[in-house]
């Protein structure tokens, strides 16, 4: 039983973070139904987020303009890490 | 043929005793089809006696049905057949080098032409058709696939044969049956029956028709009236119109089955005649409504305005996605649901609906539209109209600029970003191109870069079956049914090689001047990021057992140039444009095209994106060979 999405937030009492949680409330987690497992398994750095965010939005994430920050800043609080996780694979590179 | 009046339809609907499909108690029994029949695709008219051979008896009436394309697999045993093609004269044969291929073939060009794909092949082809015929079933596309040979002794595992030779198309088809000399073309026009339905899908036959000589009736066949018919009783579409005109935060979902029928420009108005907000759900299979809209809000599950619906009417979506449906139908609580289609056996299937209405959806807009106007002054509707329309074009407005800032987020990174790759496309793209995607969830970041739907470019796909090895040749499919529009294969990587080069076979050989954009991630990445999701022992330890296909990474273009086309490979996406208007200017000169683009791996990031499960067969074996 995963708790709430408002229970796990850490940055309580900024603003932006709580404007975060009402919007990714709102936006993710009709399509991302275990978004509380996928945030404490993803640590990520506050670019990656951003990323992130960018991404979802492209897919259809109904985020607006003005909120983009505010999420970011929610993910970060949430699930952040100070170096980045992997990035995308570069193509010829063969790691094994 | 003559719209009846909705005096007309109520004396006729009374006389037959159709019921409203009304309340949850109702939506799980669809009025019946039969009953409110519009359209009786017997035909009427005295028929004409083709005097000549069974198989030629086949092609006489796919002829007097305007079927004049068909697709072909290599098989012998189609001598009589082949006969009567060259007789006519007028009859065009495509040949596929896989019966799969050839299926997909027949379903694009089915999609695009809204006319009969017709098949003839072995049946020991019946295996590899399979995965194509379950995309075109899920598309609901009228085939007529026939097989030669099979009607080997049952029981006795004959050569080339197994017991019940149609047997393994039973899930995928709405009709199965044989094609013998005797009632050869009464067999055939039940087939096409069947084809078109609702609901309608693929029928297999096996073709023993041969050099018989028979005497046959051949009756013309308009396809364009082949589906049966229904229209909504008119009570329940006045009392739709009333919740419509009364509903604070209406929303439509508009469907697959509005750009089967194509009734795209009696859905626009309608939307825009109340200013409601229109959706789609993620597996649409057309586009159905225009994107650059102000009224689109996109994707159904995704929609976050408006928030308190108290009204959906789904226009012909089949709801099929499952949860995400589901989530969608589900999100805004409690609300009125309204489902129309044209086929009987998607209404109240996935969903209660308040009201389940069997109709065409073309007459169901129209006498909806009409409703309203009967039901509301023109002053009110345009109060409804003004300031809803305010509210949804502010919303539709800023997320517009939302994925302005997405997309210049990292325009100019490499490997290139899928929204940059759909920015290119449509900078260049004719008007009205058509687009042909087998993509994963992606595909959103390409589809709100192009302007789709309405006047502007067309899509078709990705197929609701989800089988991958179907876009090349489907959009073939596409170009052959629309020889004059700029034809687009948006294709990943992963799907190419699910037996998926073949096709270039015959876009060389019958000079398809498609584009194929290969979106080259060097992974299956959609299933990769879903593994993934969740955590877990491999996401730990960085390793995907599944996903990544680099190693060899598969130099596309080269495949394109042993076909004899043209392949193009983009790493940069300063080199985007003018890649892609070179792919342009052989198209023009009428030779495909393979774009080979690297694009971004998006989605969870792993430690060890390229590492894979290591085995060599030349490293364990325990002599080499001789030579």
């Amino acid at each position: 039983m995963w708790m709430p999405v408002a229970g796990r937030a850490q940055g309580g009492g900024d603003p932006q973070v709580e404007k975060g949680r009402l919007v990714v409330a709102q936006v993710c987690t009709t399509c991302h139904t275990t978004l509380g497992r996928m945030l404490q398994v993803h640590k990520q750095t506050r670019e990656q987020w951003r990323d992130l965010v960018f991404f979802m939005i492209s897919r259809g994430a109904q985020v607006m303009p003005d909120e983009i920050d505010a999420v970011t800043a929610f993910l970060v609080a949430t699930a952040g890490r100070d170096r980045p996780a992997a990035r995308s694979p570069a193509p010829d590179s063969k790691t094994r | 043929m003559r719209r009846p009046s909705r005096r007309d339809f109520l004396a006729t609907t009374a006389a037959s005793g159709v019921a409203l499909g009304m309340g949850h108690g109702m939506s799980a029994a669809p009025q019946d089809a039969s009953a409110s029949r519009l359209d009786n695709t017997l035909p009427k008219a005295e028929p004409q006696i083709y005097k000549g051979t069974a198989a030629g008896a086949v092609l006489a009436q796919l002829r007097a049905a305007g079927v004049k394309t068909l697709f072909h697999t290599n098989t012998s045993g189609f001598v009589p057949f082949w006969e009567a093609i060259y007789a006519a004269g007028d009859v065009t044969v495509i040949n596929m080098t896989h019966e799969g291929q050839a299926v997909a073939a027949a379903a694009g060009y089915t999609m695009a032409s809204r006319n009969l794909g017709f098949f003839f092949g072995s049946h020991v082809g019946i295996p590899n058709a399979l995965s194509n015929t379950y995309n075109a079933w899920k598309d609901r596309v009228p085939l007529l696939l026939t097989f030669s040979g099979g009607q080997g002794e049952q029981g006795k595992d004959s050569f080339e044969s197994w017991d019940n030779t149609l047997g393994p198309t039973e899930a995928f088809t709405t009709w199965r049956g044989d094609l013998e000399s005797e009632d050869v073309t009464d067999t055939l026009r039940l087939a096409i029956k069947f084809a078109f339905g609702p609901p309608s899908g693929p029928v297999t036959l096996t073709f023993g028709a041969g050099g018989e000589k028979v005497e046959a009736p051949i009756h013309p066949i308009d396809l364009a009236a082949a589906r049966t018919r229904s229209r909504a009783p008119a009570d329940a579409i006045e009392t739709i119109a009333r919740w419509l005109i009364e509903a604070d935060n209406p929303l439509f979902v508009v469907g697959s089955q509005v750009g089967i029928e194509g009734a795209y420009a009696e859905m626009l108005a309608l939307a825009e005649k109340l200013s409601v907000p229109v959706a789609e759900t993620m597996h649409s299979l057309y586009a159905n409504f225009p994107n650059d809209h102000p009224l689109f809000v996109g994707e159904l599950q995704a929609q976050r305005y408006p928030r308190k619906q108290d009204l959906l009417i789904s226009f012909g979506e089949s709801f099929t996605a499952g949860r995400e449906d589901e989530r969608g139908l589900t999100a805004s609580g409690p609300r009125r649901l309204v489902h129309i289609s044209h086929d009987p056996q998607a209404l109240g299937r996935s969903f209660a609906p308040d009201v389940s209405i069997l109709s065409d959806l073309r007459a169901a807009i129209r006498d909806l539209s009409d409703a309203v106007d009967a039901l509301a002054t023109r002053d009110r509707l345009a109060r409804i109209c003004s300031s809803r329309l305010a509210e949804v074009s502010a919303r539709t407005s800023a997320l517009k600029q939302s994925r302005e800032i997405a997309l210049r987020a990292h325009f100019d990174s490499s490997p290139i970003t899928w929204e940059r790759v759909g920015f290119e496309l449509e900078k260049v793209l004719d008007r009205d191109a058509v687009i042909v995607p087998e993509l994963g969830t992606q595909y959103y970041k390409i589809y709100r870069q192009l302007k789709l739907g309405g006047a502007n470019k067309q899509r078709i796909g990705r197929t609701k079956g989800d089988a991958l090895g179907w876009g090349i040749a489907a959009a073939f499919g596409v170009n052959l049914a629309l020889p004059d529009r700029q034809v687009v294969a948006l294709q990943g990587d992963g799907g190419f090689l699910f037996n998926q080069s073949e096709a270039l076979w015959s876009i060389a050989r019958y000079e398809a001047p498609m584009l194929i954009v290969i979106m080259n991630n060097h992974s299956y990445n959609e299933s990769r990021a879903r593994n993934m999701l969740n955590g877990g022992t491999f996401y730990e330890a960085g390793k995907d057992f599944n996903g990544y296909l680099g190693d060899p990474n598969v130099e596309f273009t080269k495949i394109a140039e042993a076909y004899g086309l043209k392949g193009e490979k983009v790493t940069r996406a300063g080199d985007l444009a003018s890649a892609l208007q070179r792919c342009l200017r052989n198209m023009r000169d009428g030779k495909a095209v393979v774009l080979d683009i690297d694009v971004e791996v998006d989605g969870a990031p792993i430690s060890q994106p390229t590492w894979y499960q290591r085995h060599s067969i030349a490293d364990v074996r325990k002599k080499k060979l001789n030579g």
